[in-house]
């Protein structure tokens, strides 16, 4: 059963101008997005900067509230919900950001951060138990229990890539967003955090969308993978299928930037041209178009919808079939 | 290892060893007036009237023939709590302000900062004049009306160390754990906004202490004969001919405590900057 479904879920920011504020237009980060994922199941969301991948991760833990669209947390629509009401939801669901030192409170304990879920979900009221739940936690990580008392300033940055996964698990979470998870580490760490991520994962048998445009690290840690193109889903698959078998022009693009360490197979790399569109006001109809090699003039008038084309294979690219 | 770095501490600050150093003195003086002092603050002495410093009264005696002595040890008392409840006052009161406003954001944000801005378009002496006048004179009326002059300052200051922090990713993160505002407002904001707080609070503490010394002087102030160096000053004001002691030595005590002040202030801002820090 999917633990966590988005329905046709939308973000637009407004964008205020003038001297007496007015709504001049919006930013549409996410646009009409469907997915799901299952217990225990990792998806990969793959996007350039900009294309509103971290704006998904965030409404999917209504950390921002969408502007259309449900989304359903183990059966149950928490999009419109108060957020009140999201307690229990937000026990069950927590996130991983990209910049694990400004996720930490400069003047707060290591365990006192790793401490606060419990404290808010009122958990382990017994003092001495909570601390040890917290040292329990800080191992599970690959840290110590003497790291207690100490600041974020004193560690390094994987160091505290791991107080802040201790800090996801504290309440046993199902569903784990991981905002770029590894991003600002150095590579010999990241190959560490992803590890990590990817046995904690095992162990507790997590959701976890695995938020990156590290194509790499995706297809480590990822069961199913998503494309993500200007607020829209231009590809979704397995793993091994959209490796092998990708379909959209955009994820063939992407894919063939990732370099192979074999001289001997030299693969053409392609080019995109141009720059990503402006999602305040995104091309009409495909919105792949202007920078897509296939494009015919249908994909200038009519918009693709997510097609499926194999079990569990969904394309929206109207060429496809040409393509063959 | 605690206790070496605080000693370490001192003998590298020097200018806070100094500012400490004054602020002790003057707190002992306000505590232990009555023993230190040689003569009732109070007590009439016509016969030796505006007599300059003698052994007898250390910074001679005024037109009534009181120990100008004793009675600046008896007025440490008065300025100092002014001095330090003022700055409460306005901190408790006007950084809560400003962490509800910057936090909450939106017309909150806007009705109560525009409120701060009314205060603040009012100068600072009319003001407390306007409150002392309105509510009468007396000790609590003078601390409430200087630390009204001090609510919008604070408000400011602590609404945009707020702004900056609402930002970061630890807030995010809190919230996504399902902590409330109140409690990450315990927890994350305050926490992390209190430094730049703490450094203007020493320093608005003297001037505070100026405003109330300059209220007595006005009138407006404690009512005499209450020992205070504002009114003492403004009484002796008549006699600067005769005994211009009378004038020097309150103000020179106002200026030395007002400097101490200042130094610690100076001192912290360098060391809470974490750029700074050394």
């Amino acid at each position: 059963m999917d633990l966590i479904e988005m329905r046709d879920v939308k973000k637009h920011f407004p964008i205020y101008s003038g001297i007496l504020p007015k709504v001049v237009g919006h930013i549409k980060a996410v646009d009409g997005i469907s997915l799901s994922i299952e217990q225990n199941e990792v998806l990969g969301l793959i996007g350039e900067s900009g294309c509103g991948k971290t704006t998904l991760g965030k409404v999917a833990l209504r950390l921002l509230d969408p502007s259309e669209g449900s989304i359903f947390f183990e059966g149950i629509d928490i999009a419109k919900k108060k957020h009140d009401d999201l307690l229990s939801f937000k026990k069950k669901t927590q996130i991983i950001f990209q910049d694990a030192h400004s996720s930490l409170d400069p003047r707060s304990s290591i365990g006192l951060s790793v401490e606060e879920p419990l404290r808010t979900h009122k958990m382990f009221q017994d003092r001495a138990k909570r601390k040890e739940r917290v040292v329990e936690l800080l191992e599970e990580v690959g840290l110590e229990s003497e790291h207690y008392d100490r600041y974020p300033h004193e560690f390094s940055g994987g160091q505290k890539q791991r107080i802040c996964i201790a800090r996801a698990l504290a309440l046993d979470p199902k569903f784990v967003v991981a905002d770029e998870p590894v991003s600002s580490l150095d590579v010999s760490v990241r190959a560490q955090i992803l590890n990590l991520l990817k046995d904690l994962q095992a162990k507790y048998h997590l959701s976890i969308l695995y938020i990156s445009h590290d194509i790499s690290g995706v297809k480590y840690i990822s069961n199913r993978v998503a494309i993500m193109y200007l607020g829209k889903i231009v590809e979704l698959a397995d793993q091994n299928e959209i490796f092998k078998n990708p379909c959209h022009p955009y994820t063939k693009v992407l894919l063939s930037s990732v370099p192979v360490p074999d001289p001997e197979t030299r693969e053409e790399v392609k080019l995109l041209k141009g720059e990503v569109p402006s999602p305040i006001d995104p091309p009409k109809a495909c919105r792949f178009h202007p920078r897509c090699d296939c494009c015919t003039p249908e994909c200038k008038e009519r918009e693709p919808e997510l097609r499926r084309i194999k079990k569990g294979h969904f394309v929206r690219c109207l060429s496809f079939k040409d393509l063959g | 290892m605690q206790k070496r770095e605080i000693l370490d501490f001192f003998t590298k600050n020097r200018s806070m060893s100094v500012g400490i150093s004054i602020l002790l003195i003057y707190l002992i003086a306000a505590i232990f007036a009555p023993l230190l002092s040689p003569h009732d603050p109070y007590e009439q002495n016509l016969d030796v009237r505006l007599s300059g410093p003698s052994r007898e009264y250390p910074f001679g005696t005024d037109q009534f023939g009181r120990c100008v002595f004793s009675r600046i040890l008896y007025g440490a008392r008065i300025s100092i709590t002014i001095g330090i409840a003022a700055v409460l006052f306005g901190l408790i009161i006007g950084s809560g302000l400003g962490i509800i406003a910057g936090y909450r954001g939106g017309l909150t944000d806007l009705v109560l900062m525009r409120l701060m801005d009314v205060l603040m378009s009012i100068p600072a002496l009319i003001l407390a004049l306007a409150v002392v006048a309105a509510l009468g004179r007396s000790i609590p009326n003078m601390i409430l009306a200087i630390g009204i002059n001090a609510l919008p300052l604070f408000a400011r200051l602590s609404r945009s160390s707020v702004l900056s922090i609402r930002t970061m990713e630890y807030i995010e993160a809190s919230e996504a754990i399902g902590t409330n505002s109140f409690n990450i407002i315990r927890y994350h904001v305050f926490k992390n906004c209190f430094s730049p707080l703490l450094i203007f609070s020493t320093l608005h503490t003297a001037s505070a202490i100026l405003m109330a010394a300059a209220l007595s002087f006005l009138g407006l102030g404690v009512p005499p004969p209450t020992a205070e160096w504002g009114l003492m000053t403004a009484e002796a004001r008549v006699y600067l001919r005769q005994a211009p002691y009378l004038v020097i030595f309150p103000s020179m005590v106002i200026l030395v405590l007002v400097l101490g002040f200042n130094l610690i202030g100076d001192r912290l801002r360098d060391m809470l900057d974490p750029k700074l820090r050394f």
